[in-house]
């Protein structure tokens, strides 16, 4: 009985701390995707809605994944997107001005460069499509 | 937008409840094997992320999801885009752990280092049930990435090659 009391804390312990860990990191990320949400617009209009998709050339990731959701996204939506590829490794500046913290990182601007979405890790079709669909409303 | 030209389109998918169904699943076997001492469960989380790794159709959570908790509508599928190789390669390395834990358990005096492992194994599977960080795609990325794992290879539409 003392046993299993001693195991069921230990138990509880490693959940409580899981807890906490993921609860400071989702903070962190909250935090600076409100920055970056919150930087100023850059000024230039464009005619599309730009998504600005960060990636490095061993991102396996960004090749199997985002960058076949990207061409189809594109196929959809044609000339109203403006796919930007950036290699984050040769961009460091762009990088750290909108704090990629991963790759592959998107990050969605409307038609005044202003940022209106941005996605940590892979960013499946159907979210890029609804957060440009809400742009287009 | 056009959603049939964007779903027509061949992508590698899954069912991201089925995952999660089998992390939950792995979560409360090593949950409850070392809460009551039970190696048998680690034994029995050690078969079952076996077959899920080594033959995924005869995987026990995939079965018990389709067979049970989905016809009793106790969870819809969910498929989205994503490539399935990772996590198969996620349940292998839970796999190996389970089987050395179960090994030392059952087999050695060595109990500690067995729970230990189970242990793990609990706290990687709760982190991926709890917030989606799949540690064993986190290691297959990278080991892709220095070459020490086939590369998935797509070909013009992007067709699934397999690994």
């Amino acid at each position: 009985m003392l046993e299993t009391g001693i195991r069921l804390g230990l138990l509880l312990g490693i959940i409580v701390l899981l807890w906490l860990v993921v609860r400071v990191a989702r903070i962190f990320v909250e935090r600076q995707r409100r920055a970056v949400l919150a930087l100023p617009a850059t000024g230039e209009a464009q005619g599309s809605i730009r998504i600005l998709a960060f990636s490095t050339p061993d991102c396996r990731q960004c090749q199997t994944l985002q960058s076949p959701a990207l061409e189809r996204l594109k196929s959809a939506y044609g000339a109203v997107v403006n796919v930007v590829k950036i290699d984050a490794v040769e961009e460091p500046a762009l990088a750290q001005q909108y704090r990629v913290m991963t790759v592959p990182s998107t990050v969605v601007l409307d038609t005044h460069g202003q940022v209106q979405a941005v996605n940590y890790g892979f960013a499946p079709t159907q979210r890029l499509a609804e957060q440009i669909d809400a742009l287009l409303k | 937008m056009n959603e049939a030209t964007v779903s027509q389109m061949a992508i590698p998918r899954l069912d991201s409840q089925m995952l999660k169904f089998s992390q939950g699943c792995v979560v409360v076997l090593t949950a409850l094997a070392f809460l009551f001492s039970q190696p048998i469960l680690v034994l029995l989380a050690a078969l079952c992320l076996t077959v899920s790794a080594l033959v995924p159709q005869a995987s026990p959570f995939r079965l018990l999801y389709q067979r049970v908790i989905v016809p009793l509508h106790l969870l819809q599928p969910r498929i989205v885009e994503d490539d399935p190789a990772p996590h198969r390669f996620a349940q292998g390395v839970g796999a190996v752990f389970v089987i050395v834990a179960t090994i030392c358990l059952l087999l050695t005096p060595a109990h500690t280092v067995g729970w230990v492992l189970d242990l793990i194994v609990f706290v990687l599977a709760t982190l991926n049930f709890a917030v989606g960080f799949c540690a064993g795609c986190f290691v297959y990325y990278h080991l892709g990435r220095l070459g020490l794992l086939p590369r998935v290879r797509y070909e013009g539409g992007f067709h699934w090659r397999g690994v």
